[in-house]
């Protein structure tokens, strides 16, 4: 199921890559590609080897905090894996497959179809969507929170998200202003 | 409305969107350039959202289609996809000279650990918002396990765990 007979065809890890964020993206309905991160991870982290661990976890934080849609983070793994035709290509693997399938739905027309069965669906994948994104933030954990300053750190960064309107681009610098400061 | 008008409106919206480009796209579409209608946009975004990839892809696509066809989707996702880019290659090729610097390395740590609470308490809003009924934490727990610390296949627990999930809300709801 990983794609990997594409990239066996083609041998390249960028086709790989690229097969393999295609395949995600037909499967990210309602979480959106932060949701499936813990599977690009374990693709190109642990069966690949293509980007360490702290690469990738740099990698990610980076694409949160510059601006754009947060499923850019595929680009910026293109780039490590292949340079500037890895970036082109990961975006290109990651926007245009969903924007095809949404402009042929639009061209064949949409509206039929029970609401209730559409709803039921999208509301239905919600609890699966919470699981992936606890399974992202604890695989990211695992790479940055190695001493208790960090844990805590995160921790702190989760109640004040959940308790207030903050805006989180100010947690993320915050988080780069302790870091520089050697404090954690 | 022209492709070329609604690249340049996608193009300043991803590039003014820090970490999610979602609430400045409403603010633009439909607060500022009165486009789209508040009950359209929900209806837009609901759809987006029941379809494959990414939401905001979604929406640029539906928005330019509707305007502007096939060349106004083209340009609406061109616009949100290309700057972002840009400035990512920046920032990647700076991350290669610079990135075994401590403090570089240290503000990252600091940087990853804000992203690592940002997933987790984006997941417990989820959750929060769902009916309070043990099948839904029991699938978000299953899928937590098999994915975080089984570090199974997505694809496989997808094809498990998706029907499970809807099938618990058609019988709970």
């Amino acid at each position: 199921m990983d794609a990997a007979w594409i990239g066996a065809l083609t041998g390249s890890a960028l086709w790989q890559f690229c097969a393999h964020i295609v395949l995600l993206t037909g499967t990210a309905v309602g979480g959106g590609m932060i949701a499936v991160m813990p599977d690009v991870h374990r693709f190109v982290v642990e069966t690949n080897h293509w980007v360490t661990s702290e690469q990738f976890t740099a990698t990610f934080a980076m694409a949160q905090a510059s601006p754009g849609p947060n499923f850019m983070y595929v680009a910026l793994i293109g780039w490590h894996i292949a340079g500037w035709t890895g970036a082109v290509a990961g975006t290109i693997a990651v926007a245009l497959p969903p924007a095809l399938i949404c402009y042929a739905v639009l061209r064949i027309g949409s509206g039929r179809g029970g609401g209730v069965v559409q709803r039921a669906f999208r509301r239905g994948l919600v609890p699966l969507s919470a699981g992936l994104l606890l399974a992202s933030g604890w695989v990211l954990a695992n790479t940055v929170d190695d001493n208790w300053r960090a844990g805590l750190m995160t921790a702190v960064f989760v109640v004040l998200l959940l308790k207030t309107r903050v805006h989180p681009l100010w947690l993320i610098a915050t988080g780069a202003t302790l870091g520089l400061m050697g404090w954690v | 409305m022209t492709a070329w008008q609604l690249y340049a409106t996608f193009s300043r919206m991803s590039l003014g969107g820090f970490g999610g480009v979602f609430p400045l796209v409403y603010r633009t579409l439909v607060e500022r350039m009165r486009w789209i209608h508040p009950t359209d946009f929900a209806a837009t975004w609901a759809f987006g959202q029941m379809l494959p990839g990414s939401v905001i892809c979604n929406v640029a696509t539906m928005v330019g289609y509707r305007y502007a066809g096939a060349r106004g989707a083209f340009a609406a996702v061109l616009g949100l996809v290309m700057w972002p880019l840009i400035v990512l290659l920046a920032i990647g090729t700076a991350y290669a000279f610079l990135g075994d610097l401590a403090p570089v390395r240290h503000a990252l740590t600091g940087m990853s650990a804000a992203a690592v609470g940002l997933s987790m308490a984006t997941a417990m809003k989820m959750l929060r918002n769902l009916p309070r009924r043990w099948q839904h934490f029991f699938v978000a727990a299953c899928v937590f396990i098999a994915i975080g610390l089984l570090r199974l296949p997505f694809l496989g627990v997808f094809a498990v765990a998706a029907p499970l999930s809807v099938w618990f809300l058609w019988r709970t709801r």
